[in-house]
């Protein structure tokens, strides 16, 4: 059995994405894939168990059946971590390692999600340099790319993780530097003896959060297409102005959701009118029965809520940086990057699973 | 039955004979209780006058109305031309079918709770509609008032009265608006030939009346209420061929932000733009009233005054004031107060009093009697200057208001020239006016608003001596423009990169200063050398919208050492200032002469389509919204028309001894712009400011361009 441990010198670089990926890909070809993020960071609550969210989607994502508690031990939020400062709870490397024993059985390849970054965790022994020392891990750097940073941090991880240090993919890339990372960035780190297995451009589609989910965090109810709760809405948009006005600006931007108030059906019109995936009202006003009619039959959902318009921008801002991967249509988007963009058959060499093929 | 024109195309046709002159009709839903539509309905239809077969349908009545009562459709035992159903909603599709399925040609749903009431109900009416279909029928409504022929005559609505018979057909899309046009109609004695009110229009929409009305022989001038149109392309083409025929005259509600707003919740589409109705008017050559009183006093002059020939009014008038007010509105109205001949002012001296003014407005004194009046407006009315007459009347002492109404209607029914009065005051006037009004001698109370409606009558004689223009076809490439559109498609990508932007350009033969992306300075200067210097270099980043703001514009760079240098301050500034923005690189581009700033391009309306837009542009454009808007296709003629009606032409033509503009060459980039625009549906907005233009005989260049595609 082998076992790799994915990453990243940021948080939000998209670990989650790049693990249910590989795994779906890597089963796939026929392996058995097991799943544990020994350090968490965001819990949320299943089943009366806290448990991180991440974790939690993998877990889904891939089917998983193993308890939530074996995959996601720990979880360091500041009141752990203060905790943690008062008194070291005891011996957190064996627990992770007796969790990941149970979970690994049975298993060709285990694929571990790092914290927040790949420091992170070292309060408790188990940062990614202890993780891959105490598991026989090897290190996957997924690094959000960034044009004068990438190449120097990507250096240093080599450095930093020694032997453990398995290479790197890069996330986030424009679409005008993908000819770069895999042209001359791609030589350079081959040259410095580096395993640059792939990158992924930067994509909307990844960004994006469903309709649903939005409705669902903003305590919102869809009363009209509701059947179209899975769309992906990249972006927003705020209509408060005339409607020639607001036909120009909401022109401009793709997939979006308009928030305006439930009066203004000039503004709800002009939204329908251009690519828009939903309409946020706000302030409990229902829509013009004909609006609605119109909605309905074009299928744009039209999310009813409680909140101001101010409140509601802040809500959907946060959800909308704070993306989730759990939609059907972005795991398969991740995985198209993977069989396009990611080297598979190098890392399972690299690893000593490609005798399996 | 009244003879129909052989010019009716068959489908307005089919529509004059079901829903205008049927031979036979139902009433599905009628009642014998008094406070029920569908009483109402089936009163005004027998106390209409309808000489054709009634039948009320209703499965728990014998007899409504003193008629025999059908409780099944299959029941009734003739041909049926068209059924009006009052049902309620939930059994209008049925009701439909059943029709249908007789045959009838057409039905008038009046009942309510269709799209208006929300999803179930906008379900209904298009179950409605495809069963009407399925069996070759047609609908008008639902949630309508109803129709009316006071020729045939038929009232089938639930309306409280008829108006009277004349020539003026109305088409609305209020229920509410066309039973006060009918009141009104009936006090001021003015005659509608149809009325049709429109309701949620899910079948037949307001162009299919229009063109029936156009041919209709009863119809002189067609008055439409308008809160939207349903298909913009199909009724700009109505209202140019109706417009041919007679004059067209429409109120359009919800030109302002709260206006639109209103409309936008009573009908649930969004109407076309202010400047998109505008156009429409200038390029049908239709008359758009402002106000509900506009609508109906110009409708009805038009409807029985002839058009002036040209702006020359004569005004008579027993009081100066009223005179001047006249006089000023006259002007306002771009019409010209007529240079009275010697021959009239010396037979006008002959017959008037020393004190009278001869001259045009020509004042024949407070005292006036009938007499004056009569041998002033003949004077006026022969003189070859004068090409309409306003005869205003102020009731004083001496004044002999019923006789001087008599001697105009005499006087006028025999001119060929347009006569107008205005009578002021409403009560001692009020009788000789509805005289006057019978006779078909508009009254128009207040002398200003007088003169605008002949100020219109004036634009319509203008509008059908304008010249035909027809569109050009440049020789464009097309097919490199479909292509690039459909890749940004195929990329969900809706905002056209700069480099792009000018190959569509040069594809539609626009010309544009050279411009090239670079991603690095090796590539900028390779660029550079390639257009030759000068050169502007910009930051090319999607975050980046006010480049100048950052750094991000450097003009006027002579050599590669002024470009390298320009680079580098350039990337540090940009890089200091947003740091997180992502860098494509920069954009080399040739600086041009210095000429007249324009601003031209394309924005979709939602009703009407692409419009073609000309304007004062560079850093003014906002300032001054100096702009002008055309449907697409432009042809010569209203490419011209547009430049000319800019505050900025005359820049164009040079001031203070500056040498004209090439107004040809932006012409000429106009209508590509109008053929781009007919191309490529998708483009949904595009902006070229600056269009640099030179000299005369040196053209012009697009120094900018942003495109949006959305289809």
């Amino acid at each position: 059995m082998s076992a790799i441990i994915v990453v990243s010198s940021e948080r939000f670089s998209g670990k989650s994405s790049l693990v249910v990926g590989l795994a779906l890909e890597l089963r796939d070809r026929g392996f058995k894939i097991g799943y544990m993020k020994p350090v968490g960071a965001y819990p949320i609550k299943v089943n009366n168990e806290k448990v991180d969210e991440d974790a939690y989607f993998v877990r889904e994502a891939l089917g998983l059946t193993d308890p939530l508690t074996e995959i996601s031990p720990y979880f360091l939020t500041w009141d752990n971590m203060t905790r943690y400062m008062r008194k070291t709870p005891p011996n957190p490397q064996s627990r992770v390692k007796n969790a990941y024993n149970k979970l690994s059985e049975g298993k060709d390849l285990m694929i571990l999600e790092g914290a927040q970054n790949f420091l992170h965790g070292r309060i408790l022994n188990l940062s990614a340099l202890e993780l891959a020392d105490v598991l026989q891990a090897k290190v996957l750097l997924l690094d959000t790319f960034n044009e004068e940073l990438s190449v120097d941090r990507i250096l240093s991880a080599k450095d930093f993780f020694g032997h453990w240090f398995l290479g790197v993919v890069l996330n986030w890339v424009p679409p005008r530097r993908m000819d770069f990372t895999k042209n001359l960035l791609g030589r350079y780190l081959t040259s410095q003896g580096i395993n640059m297995f792939g990158s992924v451009p930067v994509d909307r589609v990844l960004r994006s959060i469903t309709v649903n989910d939005l409705a669902e965090g903003l305590n919102g109810s869809i009363i009209c297409a509701a059947d179209k709760g899975d769309e992906l809405i990249e972006s927003m948009m705020v209509g408060a102005m005339g409607q020639e006005q607001a036909l120009r600006l909401f022109r401009k931007q793709a997939n979006k959701v308009v928030i305006t108030g439930g009066d203004r059906s000039d503004i709800q019109l002009a939204a329908l009118e251009t690519p828009t995936k939903s309409l946020i009202l706000t302030g409990g006003h229902r829509p013009s029965p004909l609006v609605l009619g119109h909605a309905e039959e074009i299928g744009v959902p039209i999310i009813l809520v409680d909140y101001d318009t101010a409140t509601t921008v802040e809500m959907v801002e946060a959800a909308i940086g704070h993306q989730k991967m759990h939609s059907p249509k972005k795991i398969e988007r991740i995985r198209g990057f993977i069989r396009e963009g990611f080297d598979l058959d190098l890392m399972l060499e690299e690893i000593g699973m490609h005798i399996f093929r | 039955m009244a003879a129909r024109s052989s010019r009716l195309s068959d489908k307005a046709n089919r529509i004059s004979e079901s829903f205008f002159e049927p031979r036979a009709l139902a009433v599905i839903g009628a009642s014998s209780h008094p406070d029920k539509v569908g009483y109402a309905v089936l009163a005004n239809i027998i106390k209409s006058g309808y000489a054709g077969k009634v039948y009320p349908v209703n499965p728990k009545a014998h007899l409504i109305q003193d008629l025999e009562c059908f409780h099944d459709i299959h029941d009734v035992p003739d041909p049926l031309d068209l059924a009006v159903i009052v049902v309620p909603a939930v059994h209008v599709p049925e009701t439909v079918s059943e029709l249908a399925g007789r045959g009838v040609a057409g039905a008038v749903i009046i009942s309510a709770g269709f799209r208006e009431v929300g999803i179930e109900g906008r379900k209904l009416e298009r179950d409605a509609v495809e069963r009407a279909h399925a069996g070759g029928m047609r609908l008008l409504g639902p949630n309508c008032l109803g129709i009316m022929n006071t020729a045939l005559p038929l009232n089938a609505t639930f309306a409280r009265k008829m108006p009277p018979k004349g020539n003026i057909g109305v088409i609305s899309q209020s229920g509410a608006i066309c039973t006060s046009l009918v009141d009104w109609a009936r006090s001021e004695a003015v005659g509608f030939s149809k009325l049709v009110s429109m309701g949620n229009s899910a079948d037949l929409v307001e162009s299919d009346f229009l063109e029936a009305l156009a041919q209709d022989d009863d119809t002189r001038v067609i008055a439409m209420y308008l809160e939207g149109v349903s298909d913009g392309k199909r009724f700009f083409d109505t209202l140019s061929v109706a417009s041919k025929a007679k004059p067209v005259v429409f109120l359009k509600a919800g030109t302002t932000q709260a206006g639109a707003r209103a409309a936008s919740s009573h009908t649930g589409a969004l109407a076309g733009s202010e400047s998109a109705y505008n156009a429409l008017c200038m390029q049908a050559a239709a008359l758009r009233a402002s106000s509900v009183e506009e609508l109906m006093s110009l409708s009805r002059t038009l409807a029985t005054q002839p058009l002036p020939q040209g702006p020359r009014v004569g005004i008579l008038t027993n009081a100066g004031g009223p005179g001047i007010i006249a006089s000023d509105a006259g002007e306002k109205a771009d019409l010209t107060l007529a240079q009275l001949s010697n021959t009239t002012v010396s037979r006008l001296r002959r017959y008037l009093p020393a004190a009278a003014s001869l001259h045009n407005p020509v004042d024949i004194l407070g005292d006036a009697d009938a007499m004056r009046y009569a041998i002033a407006l003949e004077a006026l009315i022969e003189d070859p200057g004068v090409d309409a007459v306003l005869v205003i009347l102020t009731p004083q002492a001496m004044t002999e208001i019923y006789l001087t109404a008599d001697e105009i209607i005499h006087i006028a029914r025999n001119s060929i020239k347009p006569v107008v009065v205005s009578f002021m005051g409403s009560g001692s006037v009020q009788a000789p006016v509805n005289r006057l009004q019978k006779a078909g001698i508009p009254n128009i109370p207040y002398p200003d608003q007088a003169m605008e409606v002949i100020g219109r009558m004036y634009e319509r004689q203008l509008q059908i001596k304008m010249p035909l223009s027809r569109e050009v076809k440049f020789k464009v490439d097309k097919a490199a423009v479909d292509k690039l559109f459909a890749s940004y498609a195929a990329r969900d990508e809706i905002q056209v990169e700069a480099e792009d932007c000018r190959k569509v350009l040069a594809a539609y033969g626009i010309p544009f200063a050279p411009y090239l992306n670079a991603s690095d300075a090796e590539e900028a200067k390779k660029a550079a050398s390639e257009m030759g210097y000068p050169v502007v270099m910009k930051i090319v980043s999607p975050q980046i919208l006010h480049k100048t703001d950052v750094g991000g514009v450097v003009l006027g760079i002579k050599n590669a050492k002024q470009l390298a240098d320009a680079y580098d301050d350039m990337m540090s500034s940009v890089r200091r200032r947003m740091p997180s923005a992502e860098i494509y690189g920069v954009g080399i581009q040739k600086m041009v002469p210095e000429g007249r700033e324009l601003i031209s391009g394309i924005i979709k309306d939602p009703q009407f389509g692409p419009m073609i837009m000309a304007g004062l542009g560079g850093i003014y454009v906002e300032a001054f919204k100096d702009v002008v808007f055309r449907l697409a296709p432009v042809t010569p003629g209203e490419a011209a028309r547009m430049l000319r009606e800019l505050h900025a032409y005359a820049l164009l033509e040079g001031v203070r001894g500056e040498k004209p503009a090439d107004v040809d060459a932006v012409e000429e980039v106009l209508m590509r712009l109008s053929q781009l625009a007919c191309d490529h549906g998708a483009l949904v907005e595009m902006d070229m400011n600056p269009l640099m233009v030179y000299n005369s005989g040196n053209g012009c260049t697009c120094v900018d361009v942003r495109m949006t595609l959305g289809g």
